[in-house]
């Protein structure tokens, strides 16, 4: 029944949409999940700059104490980090220091807030993984009850979470989110390829298997549409 | 009320529980911060946020377009599935707080606390508000407020829910809300419905609502509707014949077309629990004839 149809945001990344019915559904909260280095934050930033064009509120949650003027000079190389929407349409929030030293449930309280007033279409928490190396609480409860939160805002909330090595996706909070997507380097000789593959997209038909992708400076994470 | 200075407050999020003050401001402005005592229950003082300039002049516009006296009438909100939540919130800030009328919301795809707490966030004033909740038993946040009522069997049986309404007449003691002075009705929302009933039964929801329009025919009621018509086209067809107005929000929260139905189905023509829907496949659109009385 198509009147059923989940409504769908356009992740911003090139091909990806085609391999999950036209983008996430929205809303929804999505786990980008991945090794050092394979692509999360600049995954998620041209996310929330492609909704920025099409003049959808984005807000960014910084979940490591470093100021996000750090991670604001990575990603200015990016061509869609477009100067003008910042601090308007793609809002950065710093929770770093919170995290050190607030319950589990004050946390949510902060999130929460923050949402409610800034009213994102678009969210991002980059790293989540982040949180359950700090916080004090059972991680996995917070995980559900942030997931279970963020499912009633109208949003689709990209969560990124560090794989660490021999692990396939962070498991704790794997089985709360609509959706998991895999960013992967791997060995091939002498060549480390990047790969991107959709593990789960609740509500969607989506492409199973590794597909290659790319890192390039014009528009981020992009996936090579040769492989389908 | 005490003024905050702007300068010092740059930080976007200052409130760190066991401190008396509570901090928060909304990012593109923040000199109009203002702070209310004992909102919050983590200090003593909130910095409640005021709705940025862009939205308040969109609160301040729609509320224009919609007469909540006089006549009891149907409008349609039509705006991006991506802004729904957004344009409820103008919606109600323009008739809790700039008009100060008596509402009732009728929350289908969030709980009523998740309304109530951006309510507060935003300063907007909730004493003359209600709630119908019809997702509430489905929904994690078990603690219901005073102001609210559930509907024990939404979102299902949502044909149900119009006599529902109509028996919250304030006659019943120990029923939270009271339909009997209420000003406006605000749906959070429509499209969601279709999630948990067929189209079907969401079109028997719609007719019989509109009777019980018609029952309470001598109170004044404006129903705001607010939906993407392009992601719900049917559905949106099936209900407009019955608005007084259809005002566009674009995606940037402007104000477009406004169009004004000169004879929007009436109330008084809707014979049966299919009415409506019998005379539109009959391919005539919004009925042409008079009025009787203005919705
Ligand atoms: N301009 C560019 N062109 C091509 N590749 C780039 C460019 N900039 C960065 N990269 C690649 O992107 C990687 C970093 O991506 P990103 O920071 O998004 O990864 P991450 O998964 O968030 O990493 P971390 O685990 O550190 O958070 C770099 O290691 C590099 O391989
Ligand atoms: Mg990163």
């Amino acid at each position: 029944m198509t009147q059923n149809a989940f409504p769908r945001l356009e992740s911003g990344i090139p091909g990806l949409d085609e391999m999950i019915q036209g983008g996430f559904p929205f809303p929804s909260v999505v786990l980008v999940a991945g090794s050092a280095g394979a692509g999360k934050t600049t995954f998620a930033q041209k996310f929330l700059f492609e909704g920025a064009e099409k003049g959808e509120q984005g807000l960014y949650i910084s979940t490591l104490s470093e100021p996000a003027q750090w991670m604001l000079r990575y990603v200015q190389q990016f061509e869609f980090a477009k100067q003008e929407f910042y601090g308007k349409e793609v809002v950065y929030y710093d929770m770093g220091t919170a995290l050190r030293n607030s319950t589990g449930e004050q946390l949510l309280q902060m999130i929460d807030d923050k949402v409610a007033e800034i009213m994102p279409q678009r969210i991002v928490i980059d790293p989540i993984t982040v949180v359950g190396t700090m916080m004090k609480d059972d991680y996995r409860v917070f995980a559900f009850d942030l997931v279970t939160r963020l499912k009633n805002w109208q949003a689709v909330t990209l969560l990124t979470g560090e794989v660490r090595p021999g692990e396939l996706y962070p498991a704790e909070i794997s089985y709360a989110v609509d959706g998991v997507v895999l960013l992967m380097l791997s060995d091939e000789g002498d060549a480390r390829r990047k790969y991107i593959e959709v593990l789960k997209m609740r509500g969607t038909n989506h492409i199973t298997g590794k597909q290659s992708v790319d890192i390039t400076t014009k528009d981020g994470v992009v996936v090579l549409k040769a492989r389908f | 009320m005490k003024c905050v200075n702007s300068v010092m407050y740059r930080t976007d999020d200052l409130r760190i529980p066991g401190q008396s003050i509570c901090l928060r401001t909304n990012y593109d402005n923040i000199s109009n911060a203002f702070i209310s005592p004992n909102l919050y229950e983590c200090s003593n003082w909130i910095v409640g946020l005021r709705m940025n300039e862009r939205d308040l002049k969109l609160a301040e516009e729609v509320g224009s377009h919609i007469q909540a006296n006089g006549s009891s009438a149907i409008y349609i909100l039509t705006t991006k599935y991506t802004n729904l939540v957004r344009t409820n919130l103008v919606l109600l800030k323009a008739f809790l707080d700039m008009k100060t009328k008596r509402g009732m919301m009728i929350t289908i795809d969030r709980p009523h606390q998740y309304i109530s707490h951006l309510l507060q966030l935003h300063g907007i004033d909730q004493a003359k508000l209600q709630f119908i909740d019809a997702i509430s038993n489905h929904a994690s946040d078990t603690k219901v407020s005073p102001n609210a009522e559930a509907f024990e069997s939404g979102p299902f049986y949502i044909e149900t829910l119009p006599d529902f309404i109509m028996s919250c007449d304030g006659r019943d003691p120990e029923s939270k809300v009271d339909m009997s002075s209420t000003e406006f009705i605000l749906m959070d929302n429509v499209s969601t419905l279709l999630t948990y009933n067929t189209m079907e039964n969401v079109k028997i929801f719609f007719s019989r609502y509109v009777g019980v329009l018609k029952e309470r025919s001598s109170a004044s009621l404006a129903t705001l509707i607010v939906m993407d018509r392009d992601l719900h086209a049917d559905l949106y067809s099936f209900i407009s014949p019955f608005a007084k107005k259809i005002i566009e929000i674009s995606t940037d929260m402007k104000v477009g077309n406004v169009v004004e139905s000169r004879s929007p189905t009436s109330v008084e023509s809707t014979p049966s629990a299919n009415g409506p829907a019998a005379s539109d496949r009959s391919g005539s659109g919004p009925q042409t004839r008079e009025r009787t009385g203005e919705m």
